[in-house]
């Protein structure tokens, strides 16, 4: 059984098809990486399951459920967590704050209105779990806008993690960071798939990292999915040469 | 405790016993004008929950100062001058009116909603100023009572201005703390985090609209009352006290005070009554002078009074 499962998705702008029929399932526990050149409809498409854009045509399930253009606080709550393209966290909160906001929000403590979450000692000790997993406990009291490009990153990453969800959707998450910064979020990808027995779907342009870390690659093209399999068949498959590898690769 | 703490600690029992001991040495014009600041501090607080926590610009909390104000001087007028009774309706009807409105206003985005909370204030203006027969129209209603306060054991009169001045400053202390827990609450994490980014608060799992509809009928509750106690001071009611720049003063007291600080609302409204009643009677061109005022303010203070306050005095006030 599939966990996430789309059926023929399709996404019109104006007379541009961004996605043009996406059928794919994912099953519980893999790490699917999608690939594509630019403009191939890979962040639509997560923008269509996470409820940021409604699909023209077709449909989203989560665990045979019908998530389809449902809002995005609606889809976060079954379990779906994302991060961004462009770092997508709260500036202006401090580290800490970052992680305790989806932390009581899985409690649907949000509307507490008169308890301080730094006196709730079993959140601000489960906040902290998060945090040493992303290794930023050190700075939990930093404003996440003096972070790091990397350690902002990782606070996104945690950000969708302290929700405890089933799936995690990661929008390029290496994008704009220096090979160790890269290592250390390949490996923390790694890690957190490993120990949550977590599902993870990921859009990645460096070719290492996916190849290192995926356990079946999709690739996209002009809004439909050209290939699909192991990294070592997509790595010979003749229309993924031509699209988007090249033959050097 | 530390430091911090103590210095506030010691701040808030410094204001509260000045503002406790005041009224037996002022004279009555003073003791006026104190009420009044209080009154206009509650005001504030109620455009701050919303402005400084939820990022929201509310160009129309005079719809619901005005709300509490009518409210209250009908209930007085027809019903009953024990003030149980009055205030109740005054706080149903603004949260029904409010509920109503705020869904609509909350929906598009924080421009849409300055404009929006602003056309339905200005539309609650064009119905006070027309509708006579209830209202009394551009005449308002005169002679409004202060009301009664009724323990059953013993009856309080309201009418004494020393003793509708207690009557406020418990009104005061009540509502800033209540306001004090809301902010630095779950909730009012919540809040900030939708100022912050409104789009990754949703995908923490959050329903911005729903939270901002909260904050709104919580902030026109606290306008609603300080419209109450407002009609009581002055013992009218009048269109003005729905009009744009009735929205506007509460905006220019916070920005005042300090926009990011708890105290900043209240000093504000102190600062601006008084310059306000002073200005008035010594130079004569109040608004001039504001300008000039907001000018200094938003090109050297941009953090208000308070907020230099703060940075002078190391403690968040």
């Amino acid at each position: 059984m599939s966990i996430l499962k789309t059926e023929g998705i399709r996404k019109q702008f104006a007379k541009f098809a961004a996605l043009n029929g996406i059928s794919l399932g994912v099953e519980p526990g893999e790490i699917r990486a999608i690939i594509g050149p630019n403009g191939a409809g890979k962040t639509t498409f997560f923008n269509v399951i996470t409820g940021k854009l409604k699909p023209t045509a077709g449909a989203v399930y989560l665990e045979e459920k019908d998530i389809t253009g449902k809002p995005p606080y609606e889809i976060t709550s079954y379990g779906i967590a994302r991060t961004f393209q462009i770092i997508n966290i709260f500036q202006g909160l401090t580290t800490i704050e970052n992680i305790i906001l989806p932390v009581l929000n899985k409690y649907g403590e949000n509307r507490a209105f008169f308890s301080r979450p730094q006196t709730r000692g079993d959140i601000i000790e489960e906040c902290f779990q998060v945090l040493s997993r992303i290794g930023l406990e050190k700075k939990a009291d930093t404003l996440a806008a003096n972070l790091s490009h990397g350690d902002k990153k990782k606070l996104d990453i945690g950000i969708g993690l302290a929700r405890s969800p089933k799936i995690f959707l990661l929008d390029e998450p290496t994008a704009g960071l220096n090979p160790q910064e890269k290592q250390s979020i390949v490996n923390l990808i790694k890690e957190i798939a490993e120990k949550e027995n977590l599902t993870i779907v990921l859009i990645e342009h460096d070719m290492d990292a996916v190849f290192s870390i995926s356990d079946r690659i999709s690739v996209f093209q002009q809004g439909v999915v050209i290939a699909e399999g192991k990294p070592e068949d997509v790595r010979k498959n003749r229309l993924v040469i031509d699209a988007y590898l090249g033959e050097d690769f | 405790m530390n430091r911090e703490n103590r210095k506030v600690l010691f701040s808030v029992i410094c204001v509260g016993i000045l503002l406790i001991i005041c009224p037996v040495f002022l004279p009555s014009f003073g003791l006026y004008l104190l009420n009044e600041m209080i009154i206009y501090g509650l005001f504030s607080y109620g455009f701050y929950l919303l402005f400084s926590h939820a990022g929201y610009l509310s160009f129309g909390q005079a719809a619901y100062f005005a709300l509490g104000a009518y409210s209250v001087a009908l209930m007085y007028k027809h019903v009953t001058v024990t003030i149980w009774l009055p205030f109740l309706t005054a706080i149903v009807v603004t949260a029904i009116v409010a509920t109503i409105l705020g869904f609509l206003s909350v929906r598009l985005g924080a421009l849409y909603f300055a404009f929006l909370t602003l056309a339905f204030a200005q539309m609650i203006y064009a119905i006070v100023f027309r509708w006579r027969s209830f209202t009394g129209g551009d005449d308002g209603i005169p002679g409004v009572s202060r009301g009664i306060v009724d323990f059953y054991v013993m009856k309080v009169d309201l009418e004494s201005p020393m003793h509708f001045y207690y009557f406020t400053l418990v009104i005061f202390f009540a509502l800033t703390f209540v306001l004090r827990k809301l902010v630095t609450s779950s909730f009012g994490l919540t809040l900030r985090s939708i100022r912050d980014n409104i789009e990754r608060s949703s995908f923490t799992g959050v329903n911005p609209q729903r939270y901002l509809l909260i904050a709104f009928v919580i902030s026109s509750i606290y306008c609603s009352i300080a419209g109450a106690l407002h009609t009581s001071l002055t013992k009218m009611a009048y269109p003005e006290l729905s009009y744009w720049s009735t929205s506007a003063e509460p905006i220019i007291m916070t920005l005042i005070g300090g926009i990011y600080t708890f105290s900043g609302p209240f000093f504000g409204a102190v600062i601006y009554i008084f310059l306000k009643t002073y200005v008035m009677t010594l130079i004569g061109n109040w608004v001039l002078f504001l300008g000039v005022v907001l000018l200094v303010i938003v090109l050297f203070f941009r953090k208000g009074v308070m907020g230099f306050v703060e940075e002078r005095w190391g403690a968040n006030l």
